[in-house]
């Protein structure tokens, strides 16, 4: 019994060695996969001396980057301050809505199709008379923005309240529980993933739509920072700008990966589980 | 608990408006419940054994007839939280505790609390959970969630309860000593009991009475009382008798 246990223990930290070497492993396939991409790129520039308005090396955009690190760092939080604004307003917005739905089913028509009207509509076409109207500050573009991005939520919440396990709803109303005690303690937690599965959807698209608005007129950002070097053919700004957008996008994404895992803390252990399964499964292969 | 309570249902037909045509799930329906006891239906799977309970407790309209618990409607019996619902799933809340979700059923339809003092905390115990109570729903068996699906049926406190194959997903073990605990359980609280099974040996151990259904659209076909002394030997002749009476009405309304 005693030796059976310690076998497993035993067992569980070669299992979790082994899944840290792989992890790590892993990671470095991932980075020599960039620099490689990164090397052709800068050969392949310099080999056919293509001319920096056209295709910037790579080294080009370094130079830039660090030459100009505090000002596109200073454009890159407009755009972040500018794009998480309009996710939350269109997040708040999207839920409300579905809310809405959830207690009086009959405004889901209307609402649905006013929601597909709007989302519909080009954001280029809705950008620039937003900016006509309310000027180069960040409003249009929280508006922009939050437009890109209530839909998604929207559906996906809506969906989420409808999924509730029919047999806990057989047990709600055993219990004559109201509308609103099932959505407080069944419907809204329940639709929590496809909440956040939406927002891993829109989190990067926000910051897209917050640089397509700038794009029609700012008076700062990283859509302006875009607008100005293509308008000056300056490569490397622009493809430097596209840089700090990736990664703050990247960086919105990973801060609502972190905020699921914390929030859905009950599947993360059902994840966790299933991981575990699964490097069984490789040790035995 | 509150005092023992009666079910009545006069001639009780359910249809469901099912393609390509109507179908019938349950006819004519006449069954009178005494207070406290145990009462197993059973009857092949579709024959309406769950849309009976599901009319018992309210949750759906008889097409025709009437049902009457203690003399009163269903839904006047839900708002007084008089009935114990558990299905086959255990139907936990992933994101509580095995404490908070025995804990729901006092959280909701507050006008009516019970208000005999047996805490979520003892309600566990019943069950022999009290170490789980700061669990999650995904770190316990099949059987440990039952347990606790059965544990947040009694903190409702009801005089009726209504169980659909609750451990019909167990492995035979595990469901042979949840149904002792459950009758222990019964034996303690005196509920009136109605229990859907597959399981007809199950049901002569458990039952003061049997109904049989029909296949569908289903019918009474049997009523088959039990009075063996509990708990029932499986093995004895007497145990044997019955469960033979049982499976005959069974087969005699296949045909
Ligand atoms: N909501 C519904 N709409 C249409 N038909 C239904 C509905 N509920 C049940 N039925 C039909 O009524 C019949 C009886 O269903 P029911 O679920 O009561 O059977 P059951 O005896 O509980 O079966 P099982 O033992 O498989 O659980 C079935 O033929 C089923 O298809
Ligand atoms: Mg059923």
């Amino acid at each position: 019994m005693t030796v059976e246990v310690y076998e497993q223990i035993g067992r569980g930290r070669i299992r979790n060695g082994a899944k840290n070497i792989r992890v790590n492993g892993d990671k470095l396939v991932g980075v020599g996969i960039v620099l490689g991409a990164m090397a052709i790129w800068e050969t392949a520039v310099f080999l056919t001396k293509t001319p920096a308005y056209l295709m910037p090396a790579p080294s080009a955009i370094v130079r830039y980057l660090l030459g100009h690190w505090w000002s596109l760092w200073g454009a890159g939080l407009v755009t972040l301050a500018e794009a998480l604004g309009g996710l939350l307003l269109g997040t708040a917005v999207g839920i409300v809505l579905a809310v809405l739905i959830n207690f009086w089913q009959r405004l889901e028509q209307g609402i649905m199709s006013l929601a597909l009207l709007i989302k519909s509509t080009p954001i280029i076409a809705i950008a620039p008379i937003l900016t006509i109207w309310l000027g180069f500050g960040p409003a249009p573009k929280v508006i922009v923005t939050a437009l890109l991005t209530f839909f998604p939520v929207l559906i996906n919440t809506l969906t989420g309240f409808r999924a509730a396990d029919p047999a806990i709803l057989d047990l709600m109303r055993s219990l004559d529980a109201s509308p609103q005690e099932t959505f407080v303690h069944v419907r809204w937690p329940g639709a929590r993933p496809f909440l956040f599965a939406a927002l891993r959807v829109v989190a990067p698209l926000a910051m897209i739509g917050a640089v397509v608005a700038e794009w029609m007129g700012a008076s700062s950002g990283l859509g302006r920072n875009m607008w100005l070097a293509y308008t000056n053919l300056n490569m490397p700004a622009l493809f430097a700008a596209v840089f700090v957008l990736t990664v703050l996008s990247t960086a919105v994404y990973q801060l609502v990966v972190v905020v699921e895992g914390r929030a859905l803390f009950w599947q993360h252990m059902e994840k966790n589980r299933g991981l575990q399964n699964d490097s069984v499964g490789t040790e035995i292969k | 608990m509150s005092p023992t309570i009666d079910v009545q249902l006069t001639d009780v037909w359910q249809e469901f408006p099912a393609y390509p045509s109507r179908l019938t799930a349950l006819r004519e329906i006449d069954l009178t419940i005494a207070p406290g006891s145990f009462v197993s239906i059973v009857g092949g799977s579709g024959c309406g054994k769950s849309t009976l309970l599901q009319l018992v407790a309210g949750l759906q309209m008889p097409a025709r007839g009437e049902v009457r618990i203690a003399g009163k409607r269903p839904s006047s019996l839900r708002k007084a939280k008089q009935i114990g619902w558990m299905s086959q799933q255990a139907a936990l809340l992933p994101w509580r505790t095995v404490l908070e979700n025995v804990q729901l059923p006092r959280q909701v339809n507050r006008r009516t609390n019970g208000t005999d003092g047996i805490g979520a905390q003892d309600m566990l115990k019943l069950v022999n959970l009290q170490e789980f109570a700061a669990a999650y729903p995904h770190t316990l068996s099949g059987g440990m969630q039952q347990r606790v699906a059965l544990a947040r049926t009694l903190a409702v406190g009801a005089s009726l309860w209504l169980m659909d194959e609750p451990f019909a997903s167990l492995d035979e073990l595990t469901r042979e000593s949840l149904t002792n605990e459950l009758l222990a359980l019964w034996q303690q609280f005196h509920p009136t009991v109605l229990w859907v099974t597959h399981n007809l040996a199950e049901a002569v151990r458990l039952s003061d009475r049997i109904i049989v259904l029909s296949p569908r659209p289903g019918r009474i076909v049997g009523d088959v009382h039990v009075s063996l002394a509990r708990r029932r030997d499986d093995t004895c002749e007497a145990f044997q008798v019955v469960l033979r009476q049982v499976r005959t009405s069974l087969q005699g309304a296949g045909s």
